[in-house]
């Protein structure tokens, strides 16, 4: 059997995902199917960056003990909205057969103080207890924000309190790897991007026209079609993120819907459908990439968005 | 503002939102607030500041309506009128809200700002004098005050004051763009180039996203070739000299050394032109000279 078929027949393990319930006020875990870097399309750069920094060191520790790197550590993923950063954390955990910690802001932040520090601290003993595991902090910028434009105490002590738990990420945190991502890393406190903590950063593009493809393929599944031609919508959406692409699809079935009401009978989506929900929309990734624009190219000290430059120049953003 | 318990937590959070330029998370976060309380007017404030912050002042000014139709004595209110209209150049409403703003809230320092910036503008040095010097006996360590009360200096020749102020305001905050603009402001007016680049570059590596940041930094770039720098030399004369004896000058340089006039026009021409393109190239790269930026 070929190794391709192997992978496919191969039952995939369930990935454990904790994340926080806002109605109960506490963490749930749930089972969700596993998913790896097989099912992120594209970004091949990225996943060999990964996969060298923090995948390998995990699954072969002693050849990298012998170069003084241990397994764990923190990446930072940064790119427009909606372009799969969760996805693709929960592919790196899926990778490392890890459990996934989904650290979302509405679970840190609380109205009294000193408990939203708290709350972060328990999140990372969660994360030590449930190791080996990829603790992912979304939208780290409302966490991490920079201390100096803070004009709350608290809010500062909220950075210090993520920057004790990252350095305790050496001593503590063996197999636990720490996965922040943002929209604006720009916003983040510096101290944040030093050695140690949030240094590797991780451009994450929007989808290529392929991806677009499979995308629109996997959001119109089970849904009543008409020989859609998806290649050649794929090609029509550059730019596009995998939300935009989402709201698409939505509003091409909402066209289709009308008509179903319309004849009484159901209508399949069509052609025309997916043409006139494209023209009536443009990429959300397009207000990012102006401001990301001004960050790289004049607010880069540290080049640390050269990807953003060259992805705009390669695709011709304006 | 002093809240408690539910309104506290709403404008948390939504100040939060805000100041993390999240404008259409922190006006949700506050139509919640005013959903459970229709009639607060600390709400309605908020909203139109976050409005005024993304720059919508059409709805900065309909929601700060809202807030003083619950409450006409809502500073925040008054604060958010009287920014919105000094925003959209309306000098006449705005001296009125400012008015009643003080009035209701007198120990806000950021009004006899605005007022100063007015004044510095039409080139009321000493009307922009009295409202600098009022904004500072509310908020001494304030940098962007001491920053725009050295630019003041810089424009009344007290060089030696702008440097003092310049070193004041560096000490109490060497991290807000703003502060950088006026401190690079002040430089040109002293004629000292090096700083003013200098000043720039903080102020666009705080602030990219500010359009006047980015025009004025490339301006400054300019200075840095020295063929350009020397064509700037009458310029510094002027800031040293004076408007009418700059001007007097010029007329009998124009009577005495006509075609050396026109020689010095068309080379500051070639300079300002050739620097430019320079700038372009070592900020947006070569290929930028064929495509618009």
């Amino acid at each position: 059997m070929p190794h391709d078929e192997q992978d496919k027949n191969r039952i995939r393990p369930k990935l454990k995902v904790i994340s926080f319930n806002g109605d109960e006020s506490s963490l749930v875990e749930t089972e969700k199917s596993q998913v790896t870097f097989q099912d992120v399309g594209g970004m091949e750069e990225l996943k060999k960056k990964i996969r060298l920094n923090f995948i390998l060191p995990l699954q072969q520790p002693e050849m990298f003990q012998a170069f003084g790197k241990s397994a764990g550590g923190s990446l930072l993923l940064y790119g427009p909205p909606g372009c799969g950063k969760t996805f693709l954390a929960r592919a790196i955990a899926g990778e490392i057969n890890a459990n996934f910690l989904h650290v979302e802001l509405q679970a840190i932040l609380s109205m009294y103080i000193g408990e939203s520090e708290h709350n972060l601290h328990d999140f990372f003993e969660k994360a030590r207890q449930e190791k080996p595991c990829v603790m992912f902090i979304d939208e780290l910028d409302a966490l991490g924000g920079s201390r100096h434009h803070m004009q709350q105490h608290h809010n500062r002590m909220l950075v210090n309190q993520l920057l004790i738990e990252l350095d305790g990420l050496q001593s503590f945190n063996h197999e636990v790897l720490v996965v922040g991502a943002t929209n604006t890393p720009w916003y983040l406190d510096s101290a944040l991007r030093r050695p140690g903590r949030f240094n590797h950063l991780f451009f994450v593009p929007p989808p290529e026209p392929a991806e677009r493809e499979l995308i629109l393929g996997l959001k119109l599944q089970g849904k009543p079609q008409d020989g859609l031609h998806l290649k050649r919508w794929a090609e029509m959406t550059t730019h596009f993120s995998g939300a935009d692409l989402e709201q698409i699809v939505r509003d091409a079935v909402e066209r289709a819907i009308e008509r179903s009401l319309e004849s009484g009978s159901i209508q399949p989506i069509t052609d025309k459908d997916m043409k006139a929900s494209i023209e009536g929309r443009k990429p959300t990734t397009l207000d990012w990439f102006s401001t990301a624009k001004n960050y790289a190219t004049f607010s880069d000290i540290n080049k640390d968005y050269e990807q953003v430059l060259e992805y705009v120049k390669t695709h011709r953003i304006k | 503002m002093s809240l408690r318990g539910p309104d506290a937590f709403h404008y948390e959070r939504a100040f939060q939102l805000m100041n993390w330029r999240r404008f259409a998370e922190a006006i949700e976060e506050t139509e919640k607030w005013i959903l459970e309380d229709p009639e607060n007017a600390d709400a309605y404030g908020m909203l139109a500041q976050i409005h005024m912050k993304a720059g919508s002042y059409d709805h900065a000014m309909h929601w700060s309506a809202e807030a003083l139709r619950c409450d006409p004595e809502n500073a925040l209110a008054w604060f958010v009128r009287a920014v919105s209209l000094y925003s959209q150049g309306n000098e006449a409403l705005f001296l009125e809200a400012a008015a009643e703003g003080q009035r209701i809230d007198p120990l806000e320092s950021y009004y006899p700002f605005l007022k100063f910036n007015i004044y510095h503008k039409k080139g009321d040095f000493q009307a922009a004098r009295e409202e600098m010097d009022r904004a500072l006996r509310l908020a001494p360590d304030r940098s962007l005050f001491l920053a725009a009360d050295s630019y003041l200096r810089a424009n009344s020749r007290d060089f030696e004051g702008s440097l003092s102020s310049e070193s004041m305001a560096l000490f109490h905050d060497p991290e807000d763009d703003q502060t950088y603009l006026y401190l690079a402001w002040a430089a040109d007016r002293r004629g000292d180039y090096g700083k003013e680049i200098e000043f720039m570059k903080n102020a666009i590596r705080i602030d990219p996203t500010d359009e006047q940041i980015r025009s004025e930094y490339l301006n400054s770039l300019q200075k840095k070739y020295w063929f350009y720098r020397v064509l700037l030399l009458p310029f510094i004369a002027k800031k040293r000299l004076g408007k009418w004896q700059f001007f007097l000058v010029w007329v009998v340089l124009w009577i005495v050394f006509r075609p050396f006039v026109l020689l010095f026009l068309l080379l500051y021409v070639l300079a300002y032109w050739l620097s430019k393109l320079l700038v372009r190239v070592q900020v947006f790269g070569w290929r930028s000279l064929f495509r618009k930026i």
